[in-house]
């Protein structure tokens, strides 16, 4: 018959049992995994990213597919047209648009 | 203002899948740029009428110009084969707006044994050039640059020619040089599409399976080509970058791609000449070898994109290595190969930890640790410096924290 544990010696051995609880489920979570330790890593998308041997996303998303923008801009000059005379846009509905 | 010259009628353009969707005025050469740059995706002209679409280009005595949607400007243009360019590009972006069921993906695009191998990456890595080589090799494109992913998982044609940038590098071989001649669609001293024989470019909205997704490895120098394994997780980021979806959250895409990239070889694709880079991945696809060389292990593409390791640990706020830490409330977790992606779903970040880092978060799943025990844990289970991992570790938490993923764990006894 087993010596009843006391309060003093359960103490002294419950950080043992957590160990190898511990193992035993790293042991688990781990099986099949290569072997060679690699430092623990968190990769956050969004990042500017150094190094990598391939070409890496920028990670800043694409807002649309690659286009030709040219450097010479000016406002709308149909825009400018409605805005100044509201009438073209009845004009263009009702009539078609005009040859400019 | 600047009067317009009036040598041709206005014509309303109207497109499969998007409707009337642009105006040009006085440029026909424009428009028989844009057919021929885009002869899977045939458009319909009409007499203008109405209101212009948001979309419209045309040309007056300064030159061409084109209106840019979303903004209250408009730009010049070179040339018709850059408006084309332009248009293609901005009436892609409309026919996905259009569609919300569709997630653009920036990728190129073949279909090889029916199936497609898709190039996700980011401008100038390739895509066009390797999916013209593709063309060249006999292969059938899907596009260059743009592919719809359906609901289904199946990828779209857009119907869009392939476009090099010019001039073509002198390293290019003869026979795809000569093949960019051969085969020249519009092209200015920037651009050149190049537009494949019938049936070469599948037709918009022509669906294929997916059958492997490649990442690039462009060298300047003479290399042979080589195919390699890369683990699911650099594919799933590569998709998660390289997509025009802005708008959806992330756990929907993650919903879409977590199982293409659970069943999709993932590759590596290392070449210089684009024409012998393309002809030898079809062949690695066509012979099935892409599921064989998996089980070789993954190909190691240089050092991983950690924010873990010591080099960023100057920025990684200190955490304490006796205090207990576990899981954020608000995180999705998706599981891929060896590693984990994370999403902390206040601020839709997303997360990749690798085979270490996943050990730990599974770990804190079960428990509430400390930094110290967990480097013990590690040490031991790697035979590893325990100083070192545990160094590592805190690195990591440090970094856990400041992303919302881990929180301290207040409650948890200290004695245990």
């Amino acid at each position: 018959m087993s010596e009843p544990i006391s309060e003093h010696d359960e103490t002294a051995i419950t950080p043992d049992l957590h160990r190898q609880r511990r193992r035993r489920l790293l042991a688990a979570l781990g099986t099949g995994l290569a072997g060679a330790y690699v430092a623990p890593t968190l990769f956050s998308v969004g990042q500017a990213r150094a190094g990598g041997s391939y070409s890496r996303p920028s990670y800043s998303r694409p807002s649309r597919p690659s286009r030709y923008r040219g450097p010479y801009r000016r406002e709308r000059r149909r825009l400018h047209e409605y805005e100044d005379e509201p009438v073209r846009i009845l004009e263009d509905i009702l009539l078609g648009p005009p040859r400019r | 203002m600047m009067p317009l010259a009036a040598d041709t009628a206005p014509v309303d353009v109207t497109l499969p899948g998007l409707g009337r969707c642009l105006r040009v005025y006085n440029a026909p050469e424009v428009l028989e740029a844009l057919v021929r740059a885009m002869p899977g995706w045939p458009l319909r002209r009409e007499p203008a009428a109405g209101v212009s679409p948001g979309l419209y280009v045309y040309r007056d005595g300064e030159g061409l110009w084109q209106s840019d949607p979303g903004t209250a400007e408009e730009f010049m243009l070179p040339s018709s084969a850059s408006a084309a360019c332009s248009l293609a590009a901005d009436l892609l972006s409309l026919r996905l707006e259009h569609d919300n069921e569709l997630v653009g993906l920036h990728c190129g695009s073949v279909e090889i044994d029916g199936r497609l191998a898709l190039f996700p990456q980011s401008s100038r890595a390739g895509k066009s050039t390797l999916a013209t080589a593709f063309a060249a090799a006999g292969y059938r494109l899907f596009g260059d640059d743009v592919l719809g992913l359906t609901p289904a998982g199946k990828g779209m044609a857009m119907g869009v020619a392939p476009r090099l940038r010019l001039p073509l590098p002198t390293s290019f071989s003869a026979e795809f040089a000569d093949y960019t001649r051969r085969r020249a669609g519009p092209e200015d001293d920037r651009y050149r599409f190049v537009v494949p024989p019938d049936g070469g470019l599948a037709r918009s909205e022509e669906t294929r399976p997916l059958g492997a997704l490649v990442l690039l490895e462009r060298h300047d120098a003479p290399v042979a080509p080589e195919a390699l394994p890369l683990a699911p997780g650099e594919g799933l980021l590569q998709l998660l970058c390289q997509n025009f979806a802005r708008e959806t959250p992330p756990e929907a895409l993650m919903a879409r791609f977590m199982p293409l990239m659970q069943h999709l070889p993932c590759l590596l694709l290392r070449y210089s000449e684009p024409l012998a880079g393309a002809r030898h991945l079809a062949q690695v696809l066509e012979r099935g070898e892409s599921k064989l060389i998996g089980k070789k292990g993954f190909a190691d593409t240089g050092p991983a994109p950690a924010v873990g390791a010591a080099a960023h640990s100057a920025e990684t706020p200190a955490v304490a290595r006796d205090a207990p830490w576990k899981p954020g409330t608000h995180v999705n977790v998706y599981p891929l190969g060896d590693e984990l992606f994370l999403i902390h779903t206040p601020s839709g970040e997303i997360h990749r930890l690798n085979l270490t880092g996943r050990l730990v978060w599974q770990l804190l799943q079960h428990e509430a640790l400390t930094v110290n025990e967990l480097g013990e844990l590690l040490a031991d289970y790697f035979a590893a410096p325990a100083g070192a991992v545990t160094d590592d570790v805190a690195t990591l938490m440090g970094e856990l924290h400041r992303a919302g993923l881990v929180i301290a764990e207040s409650s948890r006894a200290q004695a245990k």
